[in-house]
């Protein structure tokens, strides 16, 4: 049993209105809309009673499987990261504390500070716009990952802060600034994996 | 509890937030994974699967599209890898005997031919016909266009329907 008009209707390239007014001088489209319904009305009934109680546990022992394997994957990552930000400190604190420091070979010539300046402040302007726009993300991070990445650039900001400090006193030390750019670059490219991971994750 | 603080709880991993899910959607979930896999050992199995993954990615489930779309989506992905690598089993769900419901040879006839539905054809008919989701969510779930869920319900009927004319 067939009728063309009726598959038009089916598939949405006829309006509701139109196909009515067919279907009142077609007796085929009239049985097709009964057969329809009868159909509809027994797969409705397909929704037997299930037993929801009994799923549950096996659900919530495989979700707590996950949390302890995603923590214990974490804690790692996060005493691997504090060991190197401790050390990357100590090298800094070791370096502006060291007798003799800074030697004179060591500092910049004007141009090439003025360039390090430069550098800084793009770095800082891109790290302000990453910051807002990480802000929301690591708010609806998952609440240990989002911790882990706030620990790091706590870490890095702490670098940050001591190097300005050092260069207050020494503003052309060649090696302050290295260290000053590797942590402005470290702390960009963290808040830029943390917008752009989200991305990846739907 | 409304919806948006029962997703907040499961973002941070508690337990109590997906147990709460659990409640609010065992039902749908089991049925649908019911007639999409064709047994329960197997509905079941999916329906664990989907939780997992939920777990992994609410952090990333931004609010733009329903949660039960987001869910249902998940779902469906998780019965079609499942029918993808496992033969569909034409053995009747284990309730069914034991359930009283009228008219058992139409609902016998109509839950074979369900099963020997195309894929997609059949995740539209259940979706639709068993579940009660709009043609318009059904596309958003499977990530296909709402025309083409209406060409697969229309097949769908039509392989139906001559298989419950002649009960």
């Amino acid at each position: 049993m067939h009728c063309p008009t009726y598959d038009a209707y089916d598939t949405g390239t006829l309006s509701e209105e139109e196909f009515h007014l067919h279907a009142r001088q077609c007796g085929v489209c009239r049985e097709l809309i009964r057969q329809d319904e009868r159909l509809l009305r027994a797969a409705a009934s397909l929704q037997e009673p299930v037993d929801t109680a009994g799923v549950w546990p096996g659900i919530e022992a495989r979700l707590l499987q996950e949390r302890r394997a995603a923590a214990a994957s974490r804690s790692r990552t996060t005493w691997i990261l504090r060991v190197a930000a401790v050390l990357v400190c100590g090298v800094v604190l070791t370096r502006l504390l060291a007798p003799g420091w800074p030697a004179p070979p060591d500092l910049l010539p004007r141009t090439a500070l003025a360039e390090v300046e430069q550098a800084e402040q793009a770095y800082a302007q891109a790290i302000s716009r990453l910051e807002r726009e990480a802000a929301p993300v690591l708010e609806s991070m998952d609440t240990e990952l989002a911790l882990l990445y706030r620990d790091k650039l706590e870490t890095i900001d702490i670098q940050i802060s001591r190097c300005r400090n050092a260069l207050q006193e020494n503003p052309g030390n060649t090696h302050i600034r290295r260290y000053m750019l590797a942590a402005l670059q470290d702390k960009k490219e963290t808040l830029r994996e943390v917008v752009r991971g989200t991305s990846h994750r739907t | 509890m409304q919806e948006s603080d029962i997703i907040a709880l499961c973002r941070k991993g508690e337990m109590e937030g997906y147990r709460l899910l659990y409640e609010r959607f065992a039902r749908p979930l089991l049925h649908t994974g019911l007639r999409m896999l064709g047994n329960s050992g197997d509905a079941e199995d999916a329906v664990q699967e989907t939780f997992v993954k939920v777990y992994r990615a609410i952090g990333g489930f931004r609010g733009t599209a329903r949660f039960s779309t987001w869910l249902f989506r998940i779902h469906m992905r998780v019965c079609l890898d499942m029918m993808k690598k496992r033969r569909p089993a034409m053995q009747l769900a284990d309730t069914d005997r034991r359930s009283p419901v009228p008219d058992y040879e139409l609902t016998l006839a109509l839950k074979k031919g369900v099963d020997t539905l195309p894929r997609q054809q059949k995740a539209c008919f259940v979706l639709y016909a068993v579940e009660g989701f709009r043609q318009q969510e059904i596309g958003e779930i499977l990530g296909i266009e709402t025309g083409t869920v209406k060409a697969h319900i229309h097949h769908a009927k039509q392989r139906l329907r001559s298989l419950i004319e002649r009960e």
